[in-house]
């Protein structure tokens, strides 16, 4: 049965659990790549998404029904992340190869372009991992999960202005790292 | 091509990094992630409800144990007054509990309730079936 957030939120709170499940099911796949792109960590990220979701169980009464949950999630997850990747130090973690699978999209070019293609995101994932972990949660709920500035300041919980001065870092460090990436291939 | 919504508050030094990162596709779920997690979440639960069992039984047995050290004369006294009179034709069955007996006894059977629950939760979860309040 398909039923609002805020509606969730409330069955959840008079002590229907299942309820949860539905916002799982909603919001899962976004609360999990926000904390994978975060913490490069398939596992690390699956971890902090768990941790996230119950985080937020548990803290259902604090949240203003009024606004849009999934800023509220995505805040608890984005924190989760950050505090993961500052406990372990998991941003030091070296990528493996490609995350996609071979065929990534259907590709009417044939194959050659698709490769490329899937070339050049690992490129600029491997790029955004050596980015520090505050850039890369501004990216990722930036151009990732497609959030407004508003939303990324609400889920991050900083300024607007913070937010796009974080931003304006972030792809300057993204462009740097990615032109030298490309140089160290072409020596 | 990715099926997000394109954002209405690109900057135009945006447009470029936006358009790259939103090709890159979401990862999906790792299998079981939300039976993983509702798991978890009713673990927690019962262990709360194991903690308040434990909370009322504890005390009560203990109770209930040194009543039973102490006063356990009287009990076994009671117990052949009852077993007495229910195999003859008398009626006479004089037992004598006092209040805080019957007040362990109250409490434990509510540590006996809550066990029960966390137990049912717990079979239920394990199965996948709705979580009772």
């Amino acid at each position: 049965m398909t039923r609002t957030d805020q509606e969730a939120v409330q069955r959840c709170l008079a002590g229907d659990a299942e309820a949860f499940s539905t916002l799982v099911e909603r919001y899962g796949g976004r609360v999990y790549n926000i904390a994978l792109r975060i913490t490069n960590d398939p596992d690390a990220a699956a971890d902090c998404a768990q941790e996230a979701f119950i985080r937020a169980y548990r803290a259902l009464h604090q949240y203003d029904p009024s606004l849009p949950l999934g800023p509220w999630l995505f805040r608890i997850a984005t924190n989760a992340s950050l505090n993961h990747v500052q406990r372990w130090h998991a941003h030091e973690t070296p990528i493996g190869d490609s995350e996609f699978p071979e065929s990534l999209e259907p590709d009417d070019a044939g194959p050659e372009p698709s490769a490329l293609r899937r070339e050049q995101l690992d490129e600029v994932l491997a790029a955004m991992a050596e980015l520090p972990p505050h850039y890369r949660a501004a990216l990722a709920l930036r151009h990732f999960q497609q959030l407004s500035y508003q939303e990324v300041a609400d889920s991050l919980g900083i300024p607007l202005g913070t937010v796009k001065t974080h931003l304006h870092r972030a792809r300057a460090a993204l462009k740097v790292r990615l032109a030298a990436r490309a140089q160290g291939r072409t020596h | 091509m990715s099926d997000r919504p394109l954002l209405d508050d690109l900057e135009p030094e945006e447009r470029e990094l936006d358009r790259l990162l939103a090709g890159v596709p979401p990862q999906a779920l790792p299998v079981g992630f939300r039976d993983t997690l509702m798991t978890r979440l009713r673990s927690r639960r019962v262990t709360w409800e194991w903690i308040v069992a434990a909370l009322f039984a504890l005390p009560s047995l203990t109770f209930l144990a040194r009543q039973v050290l102490v006063h356990g004369e009287d009990f076994a006294q009671a117990i052949a007054n009852i077993m007495s009179a229910t195999s003859s034709d008398t009626t006479d069955a004089f037992f004598f509990v006092d209040g805080l007996t019957v007040v362990a006894l109250a409490l434990l059977g509510i540590a006996c309730a809550f066990a029960a629950h966390a137990l049912l939760i717990g079979a239920g979860g394990s199965r996948g079936h709705t979580i009772a309040r």
